[in-house]
């Protein structure tokens, strides 16, 4: 430290001196004023035109509301609708609509609006990023201003919740065009203001239904990437709380501040290596064996600052129809080789390992690395942009390993689809699933998903490392915040100052 | 002499329009498909390209680099595909970071190397000469953006007294907003301040040898006078010239300094932009950035051609 | 040559910098066959560790050994300057000795490519660059060599023309020898000088490129230590680990003043009128 020039210092010092009282309090002192910070920046700020999560996390329950309503528990509750009924067949959901609903720009929620969004979830020339979680719809009729039927082609289990999802945000036909710059909907708060690669600000809107229960007035999403800067950014007072704080190296200077809460809970993230089964060596079952055994989820959970579940399958802990498997393949280095050594490799081989830039792909994967050198494997570790992993891994399949968290909740689905990137094809497995959408009875579905996770920890498809925790961060006055993550929010409808 | 300057303008243009070409291209080959970008992991083959085709990307390329083209003559620089918002506003948006991050870094660096620079000229040869040019060597080789990080260490996690990062905004806390451009202009004034130091203290050294500096000293003119009135004004017509091509370095170069300081400025758009596969933003601004490049250069050769009258050949 | 190094006796930074040359070079060789700790062991127990007898730099979040990787470190500097200087140098040299030997289209177009070259921002290219062609450390090398090439190209066309006009070559000219054998016999030697000089700056600039890129990500990849990438990790841990963010800073530092050192006094040495291109 000693080569900085002492004139710097001075300099620096006198310009200080020019601005004594700069205050950091300034930003968030008003009792009904809240500063979120997000790690992510949200492109557009309509789910219907962007994949984002950042998105969702801004808008859903705030800005744009659904029929139905996933809570903070992760149970679907009334959204829009008030109520609805199932028929015994599971093809038809009949919806009743709350009254008295108005968005934003004043126009009031009836039956043909909800006509007119969930249409165009699922039409023909649809380019809705979740189009593919809608297209069981067959049909979606106004029977009168507050019922709406929606008729499937096949029965669909997850259909409720697909409904609830931001993605199904009810749009009015009026600003659905203009909500990806300036978001109309029906929740609690309304858009005021964007400043693009800065902050987002909504302000508590007018025509909300039950405008007394909500206590913030203004909320400023703002972003902050960089994990210090966003300690920085707490410990100055610039934002009130990190909902998804994404550097868990840095909780502990955040503990020791008694100004804040550190609230660790569950997201739907399953961290997973994920691997490319229809490659060479990887295809032989053996090999991805011997790499289960390669795998000390308690380093990985360490690189992590010990934040993470470890996993034993694709299925979140917190989830009912979870069964622990982290013991089918446990860590064991001389088992490792010597099942390489059985399928053939007794000197190991190289493999690329392609990573996306997210922070726990890139804590976990000099880990794994390391980790998989022990039994032989050479893994030369290549760090993608977002658009090149999405591209190279996912789309056109030419990895052979990745690290990435699978976000989405009961997204174990993937493993029945077709060409998923993953290369995994197992009659048995899109069997059961099969059975599970069409299940009606929810215990015996939960039975069904345990199967599903049985067998692709049997089949050892991808590592399974942990289940990412969330992290929450907000100053110990402010009430009412998500400790969960059961699907991207930050739903403040619920949150006050004490 | 018009003559000149008409070809160095025609010589600039030729070379901006082979820019345009070849960021054009470098950025069609940028791995990556946008719409892919937009509708992430869940996204349909029918979806994809529902999008591309609303996009215009699956027009053929020299239909689009004229339709780009012709956008940016008539000042129509196109909306952005992540914000949705006019690329022209984002640019401005961020300008209002980076272009006061530079004018303070610039300022600095003069009020910093002209004083060194002349001492270092008027205490010739003696250690404070010595020092002066041990300064910038220092100078120019520390990183500046480890120069950041230091300065980070030091007043923002040790002495906490400046913020590690982040812009709170101009409306919002116009205060705030230039004490944190402090120490990133002090970061990216580093190197600057080593060159424009060395630039002064030549210049002056120069001067100083001059036939009418000789004469106002044997004149017996005070000191001060002699390096202020005649030497120091001579000398800085090379350091005008130096600063003017540091200008717009330290514009383009910001883009590190933004990164470690956190500041939502035009670097960091571009560097986002790429990361997100936002062409329209990435095209617009290298491009802006070269015309500023390319102007500072046709500024210097007409300072020049002003400031010196001898007839010139070509460059 | 024996004057040469009389003088060089007399020159204090031509001396610091040959010292830290030395030592970044000496501290790269000794890294081929030893370092403390193994370069890549992995000891999460062990991480963020302070200076210490054991670890004198300290471990990083992996808990490997700070000294280890800022030892191998300067192999991947090293590498990253010597190869990019290397291309520039050849192709640059060969390109400019051409355009003033030849003069016409020749200069003509490599001056507008240089120009065109020099328009752009070099930090955006290098990183549009980097991003074409991916993240590693033998892109960020292409990227890097890109710039160098008309920079050693301007240097030899300016110092060559002035050869051309001189009275030795113009009787070799007359003699009827050709341009190649002109350049080659008569060029290139009385230029040297001047190029050696500017390698020893474009290999201080490459190496402080190289740092930059890697802070951003667009460098050395991991495992592979490189003291830029090693920033980029050490500034999320300013809180709990700030040396970490201090040591490789410092090693780019001293790698950098080192040669610039060096070429100042080289040039000093041979000869002060030398005309340098200073990018970067």
């Amino acid at each position: 430290m000693q080569s900085i020039p002492r004139r710097t210092f001075i300099g620096a010092a006198a310009a200080f001196a020019v601005f004594p009282a700069f205050g950091p309090e300034a930003w968030a002192q008003a009792k009904n004023r809240l500063v979120v910070g997000m790690s992510l920046e949200p492109p557009v700020l309509d789910p219907n035109k962007n994949a984002a999560a950042a998105i969702r996390e801004i808008t859903y329950q705030n800005i744009f509301e659904s029929l139905a309503r996933i809570d903070r528990t992760g149970a679907i509750v009334s959204g829009l609708a008030e109520s609805w009924t199932i028929s015994p067949d599971g093809l038809v959901y009949t919806f009743k609509l709350r009254p008295g609903v108005k968005f934003h720009d004043g126009e009031a929620l009836d039956a043909s609006v909800v006509k007119f969004a969930i249409d165009r979830l699922f039409a023909a020339d649809s380019t809705v990023p979740a189009k593919s979680l809608y297209t069981d719809i067959a049909s979606v009729e106004a029977v009168d201003p507050a019922t709406v039927k929606i008729t499937l082609k096949t029965p669909n289990s997850y259909l409720l919740y697909n409904i609830a999802l931001c993605d199904a945000a009810i749009q009015h036909p009026k600003s659905a065009p203009t909500n990806d710059k300036h978001p109309v909907g029906t929740g609690a708060f309304q858009f005021k203001e964007r400043k693009e690669g800065d902050s987002i600000t909504l302000v508590k809107a007018p025509t909300f239904r039950d405008a007394g229960s909500i206590k913030l007035e203004t909320v400023i999403f703002k972003v902050v990437k960089d994990p210090s800067a966003q300690v920085s950014a707490l410990l100055a007072g610039d934002v009130d709380t990190f909902p998804g704080f994404q550097a868990p190296e840095l909780v502990e200077r955040l503990k020791k501040d008694a100004r804040f809460a550190v609230v660790v809970g569950t997201t739907e993230g399953e961290v997973i290596l994920a691997t490319n089964n229809g490659k060479k060596p990887f295809n032989d079952l053996k090999v991805r064996q011997a790499m289960a055994h390669a795998i000390n989820r308690a380093e990985l959970i360490d690189a992590e600052s010990g934040f993470g579940t470890p996993i034993g399958s694709h299925f979140a802990p917190h989830n009912k129809a979870y069964v622990d498997l982290t013991g089918t393949y446990p860590f064991d280095v001389a088992k490792g080789k010597a099942l390489l050594a059985e399928a053939g490799y007794p000197n190991g081989f190289e493999a690329s390992l392609k990573l996306p830039p997210v922070g726990y792909a890139q804590r976990a994967g000099e880990v794994l690395a390391s980790q998989l050198g022990k039994i032989g494997i050479k893994v030369a570790i290549t760090q993608l942009q977002w658009p090149q992993w999405l591209s190279e891994v996912f789309k056109e399949r030419n990895y052979d390993l990745t690290i990435v968290a699978h976000t989405e909740a009961n997204d174990i689905d993937r493993y029945a689809r077709d060409g998923y990137y993953w290369n995994y094809d197992s009659p048995e497995f899109k069997a059961k699933w099969r059975e599970v959408v069409a299940a009606t009875d929810f215990a015996k579905r939960d039975e069904l998903l345990k199967d599903c996770q049985r067998i692709i920890a049997r089949d050892a498809v991808n590592g399974y490392l942990y289940q990412l925790a969330k992290i929450g961060v907000w100053k110990k006055e402010l009430v009412g915040m998500w400790e969960n993550s059961p699907t991207p929010a930050t739903d403040l409808t619920g949150v006050s100052w004490k | 002499m018009l003559d000149f300057l008409s070809r160095r303008f025609a010589a600039a243009l030729v070379t901006l329009a082979l820019a345009t070409v070849v960021v054009f291209a470098v950025v069609e080959v940028l791995p990556g498909d946008p719409a892919l970008v937009m509708l992430g992991t869940e996204a349909r083959p029918d979806t994809l390209a529902a999008l591309r085709a609303q996009y215009g990307f699956d027009q053929p390329l020299p239909v689009r680099y004229l339709h780009w083209i012709g956008g940016l003559l008539s000042f129509d620089l196109g909306n952005s595909h992540a914000y949705g918002t006019p690329v022209a506003k984002l640019i401005g948006d961020r300008l209002a970071v980076t272009l006061p991050l530079g004018a303070l870094a610039l300022s600095w660096a003069v009020l910093v190397a002209v004083p060194l620079g002349v001492l270092a000229a008027w205490k010739h040869g003696t250690a404070g000469d010595w020092g002066v040019m041990g300064f910038t060597q220092i100078g120019i080789s520390v990183p500046n953006f480890w120069f950041g990080i230091v300065l980070v260490l030091l007043f923002a996690v040790t002495w906490q007294v400046f913020p590690s990062g982040g812009f709170p905004g101009w409306r919002q806390d116009p205060r705030g907003s230039v004490v944190a451009l402090v120490l990133p202009a002090l970061a990216l004034s580093l190197s600057e301040i080593a060159i424009l130091t060395r630039v002064t203290r030549s210049a002056m050294l120069d001067t100083l040898r001059e036939d009418y500096v000789r004469t106002a000293r044997a004149k017996g003119a005070p000191e001060r006078v002699v390096l202020f009135r005649h030497a120091l004004r001579n000398a800085l017509i090379p350091v005008t010239t130096v600063a003017g091509l540091i200008a717009g370095f330290l514009i383009a170069g910001a883009v590190i300094i933004e990164s470690v300081f956190r500041l939502p400025g035009v670097g960091q758009l571009v560097y986002d932009s790429i990361n997100n596969r936002d062409l329209v933003v990435i095209k617009n601004v290298v491009v802006l950035f070269t015309i500023l490049v390319l102007a500072v250069n046709l500024l210097v050769d007409v300072a020049y051609v002003l400031l010196d009258p001898r007839p010139r050949v070509a460059a | 040559m024996s004057g040469f190094i009389a003088r060089s006796r007399r020159h204090v930074g031509f001396q610091i910098g040959a010292v830290l040359l030395l030592l970044f070079v000496g501290t790269a060789l000794v890294s081929l066959v030893w370092t403390p700790f193994p370069v890549d062991e992995l000891r999460m127990r062990y991480k963020l560790l302070p200076s210490s007898p054991q670890n004198l730099l300290g471990t990083d979040h992996l808990g490997r050994d700070v000294l280890s990787r800022i030892m191998v470190g300067a192999q991947t500097s090293i590498a990253v300057g010597l190869i990019s200087v290397g291309i520039g140098m050849s192709l640059g040299v060969a390109l400019g000795a051409w355009a003033a030997a030849r003069g016409g289209w020749v200069d003509e177009a490599l001056s507008r490519t240089s120009d065109l070259i020099f328009a752009f921002p070099a930090v955006l290219i290098a990183i549009l660059v980097t991003s074409v062609l991916g993240a590693s450390a033998r892109n960020a090398i292409l990227a890097i060599a890109i710039f160098n090439i008309p920079v050693f190209a301007r240097v030899t066309r300016g110092a060559a023309l002035a050869m051309w006009s001189r009275d030795f070559v113009r009787a070799a000219t007359a003699l009827g020898q050709g341009p190649f054998g002109i350049t080659w016999r008569h060029i290139l030697p009385n230029i040297a000088s001047v190029l050696i000089v500017q390698a020893t700056i474009q290999f201080a600039v490459a190496i402080l490129a190289e740092a930059g890129l890697s802070y951003l990500g667009l460098g050395a990849q991991p495992p592979v230590p490189s003291w830029g990438r090693m920033l980029r990790d050490a500034q999320t841990y300013i809180f709990q680990a700030p040396e970490l963010a201090l040591w490789p800073g410092l090693a780019v530092a001293l790698a950098v003043l080192g040669l610039n050192m060096l070429g100042d006094g080289l040039r000093d040495l041979l000869d002060p009128r030398l005309r340098l291109m200073r990018v970067g």
